[in-house]
């Protein structure tokens, strides 16, 4: 029993270092082409499968940082306030997930992305990321 | 070995005094017997009490407990006839065995006495200035008063470091170790924004855009606050002397592992400008400072760099259990 799983740990542990560096090689060819998004998921999913490798959450905090800022340029001044387009009864064809529509759930037309994203109560990146994602899906609009 | 025993000890102009686990005294050298034991009767087999008196009595018994408990090296202050002295009191193992304890008296130099006076000299201020500040927010309740409120704030952290250095330079002359806290934990979210808070105006005069990325709320984090702010403070000095101007840096924390976190990761990130080969040394090695506070606290350190994305630092500390 002991020699099996003596055999079989290496094995495990290079398929599983294997799986990482082919994920952080996808990575790298995503951001070559400006895919900081896509990067991300693969960096998170590496880093879940080495949370010994704590480099890999570095990187992942790396992305959110450079992504974070892009969000922030879509929504724009943050005083503004953003006004849902699209009709409550249509909103469940969107399959939005639950922390969009609670966040979409605050969006009343009087609270500014400022407000709303303190009162959230999630990370900014979050936050900033769903508001994002809710403005180019047309969901929500920021008023002039 | 007693006091007419002679050995190399004999010679030595430092007082030392051996023990036997049982607390009774196996040696004690001539310049001990001078300056503690001027009586001249053989002390040999009187219990190591015996030889001192009142406070010195219990630093020394308590050093000699903590010596022979722990197995370890013991450092403390005492003071007699009016001379300080630094105590050392280590174990004698032989054979896996803690056979005694040897005491060894140096006498503190003027400038130890000196630095422990102005110690005390800062830490009287320090104090008063603690009551003044705690009065002053309780009277800054109000919206109107929210940004002398925040000022008080802001001062009152800034003390906080004060007296937190003042402790442990006192440690340090004392030399014994800062008191250990094995209880002790930390704010994620406040330490990093205060971190940030102390040089954000640094980072502002250079043109560097400083984000700080983090949550309402971490769980909790076994450790001293005041000593990771020290290491992301360094940390962020460092970024700030090799970052270029209109780059940013962005210091985070969030929560790791499935379901319940277990752990937290703090990492300070930067994205290079144009092109990422064009990144000012991304190799830089850690402050040693950081790499040794960071491990003494349990946590992890690692710094990585690809051209295409940046460079981070990121740090692992353990959540504490509920």
């Amino acid at each position: 029993m002991t020699k099996v799983r003596s055999l079989r740990q290496p094995e495990e542990g290079s398929r599983r270092d294997h799986s990482i560096s082919t994920l952080v090689r996808d990575a790298q060819q995503l951001l070559r082409g400006n895919d900081f998004e896509g990067a991300l998921d693969l960096y998170q999913m590496a880093a879940s499968l080495a949370p010994d490798k704590i480099e890999l959450e570095g990187y992942v905090d790396l992305l959110r940082s450079r992504l974070v800022k892009h969000y922030r340029e879509r929504v724009g001044d943050a005083s503004r306030i953003p006004k849902l387009l699209v009709p409550l009864d249509q909103i469940t064809g969107f399959n939005l997930s639950a922390d969009a529509g609670f966040v979409l759930s605050l969006v009343d037309g009087r609270t500014s992305f400022e407000e709303l994203l303190s009162v959230t109560s999630m990370g900014p990146f979050e936050a900033l990321r769903i508001f994002a994602r809710l403005l180019d899906a047309g969901i929500v609009e920021v008023a002039a | 070995m007693s006091i007419g025993s002679v050995s190399l000890l004999t010679f030595l102009d430092a007082p030392v005094v051996v023990g036997d686990p049982e607390g009774r005294t196996a040696y004690i050298n001539p310049a001990f017997a001078r300056r503690f034991h001027p009586g001249g009767e053989d002390a040999t087999g009187q219990p190591l009490s015996a030889l001192f008196e009142g406070g010195v009595r219990e630093a020394v018994l308590k050093a000699v407990v903590e010596c022979c408990e722990q197995g370890r090296t013991v450092r403390f202050r005492l003071r007699h006839a009016g001379v300080g002295y630094t105590a050392v009191a280590s174990p004698i193992v032989a054979e896996d065995a803690r056979v005694g304890v040897v005491i060894l008296l140096v006498e503190s130099g003027a400038a130890d006495e000196r630095l422990l006076a102005l110690q005390r000299e800062i830490a009287e201020p320090v104090g008063e200035l603690r009551r003044v500040l705690d009065e002053l927010l309780e009277q800054t309740g109000g919206r109107r008063d929210e940004r002398y409120r925040s000022l008080v704030e802001e001062g009152s952290r800034a003390l906080a470091r004060v007296q937190k250095w003042s402790e442990e330079l006192t440690s340090l002359i004392v030399g014994r170790p800062a008191a250990a806290q094995p209880n002790a934990s930390f704010d994620a979210v406040r330490v990093v924004q205060d971190a940030a808070a102390r040089l954000r105006g640094e980072f502002a005069a250079l043109g560097i855009e400083l984000e700080v990325l983090v949550p309402a709320r971490l769980p909790r984090v076994r450790g001293d606050g005041a000593r990771v702010e020290l290491a992301l403070v360094r940390l962020l000095q460092g970024r700030l002397s090799t970052a270029r101007e209109s780059a940013s840096v962005t210091i985070a924390a969030r929560p790791i592992g499935r379901g319940e976190a277990r752990s937290i990761v703090i990492s300070i990130c930067d994205a290079p400008g144009g092109d990422g080969l064009s990144m000012a040394d991304p190799t830089e090695p850690l402050p040693t400072i950081v790499t040794e506070l960071v491990r003494e606290l349990g946590g992890e350190i690692r710094s990585a760099s690809d051209p295409l994305v940046g460079r981070t630092t990121a740090i692992r500390f353990d959540v504490l259990p509920d």
